[in-house]
């Protein structure tokens, strides 16, 4: 069931305001309603221009095959998957999944449990690289935060692994001071890098 | 729900959850996600392997 974790404040770029956003656990049908009815005609719109990987991954747009109702509907009773939204004005502006079934490979954490992000994206129209004009900004930072408030509620002590896309590579080695491990060549398409991070990485990053 | 050990059962765990760092609880937690994590493989079909490090060789996860 749907609960609330935390009330956040996110940055509007547009209006050089700060407002008020929620932090839910568990994608709702709201969620997936605002999915189908403003993030898919949007990344389907801009799809429609571009004619080269290199174009997507430029429009920031690498995430646009992910089928998050699919992934809803078949993980809803796993405990091994726990999913995550933010909202502001109304609106879903970022979603998370994480898996909770997951072992670090970092020789310091090595075979520890972590909290695995498997999927983070934020609404298309807070992306640079999809307009000119983002809105929101720090979406993507508060799901990793809030995907390190649950690895600690879990036991994990804050331990996060996951497979970053081209794109968000450099954000999260060097924004949020994840290690990188190199290119994990057992996770198709053989090219994305897996990133974990540490306990006293998450204390770092997640420090006011 | 009230969960009555044996001391050999608890002795495992309490050595489990230090060394894993954990609480006995989330540690418990932990071992049901990934209980229903492998069942539900088992039932898809699927086989469950672990690879030694060093030799690759693999054995096979036994669920009944």
């Amino acid at each position: 069931m749907k609960s609330h974790v935390a009330r956040v404040d996110l940055y509007n770029r547009l209006t050089n305001k700060t407002e008020p956003a929620d932090v839910f656990q568990e994608i709702d049908q709201a969620n997936l309603d605002d999915y189908t009815r403003l993030w898919r005609p949007a990344f389907l719109g801009r799809l429609a221009g571009l004619t080269s990987a290199a174009e997507v991954q430029a429009a920031n747009l690498q995430d646009e095959h992910w089928d998050w109702i699919g992934k809803t509907s078949q993980r809803s009773g796993h405990l091994g998957y726990e999913s995550f939204a933010v909202e502001c004005a109304g609106v879903t502006q970022g979603l998370m999944f994480v898996k909770t079934t997951a072992f670090a490979r970092l020789e310091s954490q090595k075979g520890l449990d972590l909290v695995y992000v498997d999927l983070l994206a934020t609404a298309p129209w807070n992306r640079h690289g999809f307009t000119a004009t983002p809105t929101y900004k720090g979406v993507g930072r508060v799901l990793l935060v809030t995907a390190v408030s649950y690895s600690a509620e879990l036991g994990f002590r804050g331990r996060l692994g996951l497979h970053s896309l081209p794109q968000s590579e450099s954000w999260y080695r060097t924004q949020c001071g994840m290690t990188d491990l190199g290119v994990d060549p057992a996770v198709p398409p053989g090219v994305l890098h897996y990133f974990e991070m540490t306990e006293v990485q998450a204390q770092a990053f997640t420090a006011p | 729900m009230t969960l009555m050990l044996s001391d050999k059962e608890m002795t495992v765990l309490d050595r489990l959850a230090e060394s894993r760092g954990m609480s006995k609880t989330a540690l418990l937690r932990q071992a049901l996600r990934l209980y229903q994590s492998v069942t539900e493989r088992i039932d898809r079909g699927e086989k469950v392997f672990v690879e030694h490090p060093d030799t690759k060789d693999k054995a096979e996860l036994m669920v009944l």
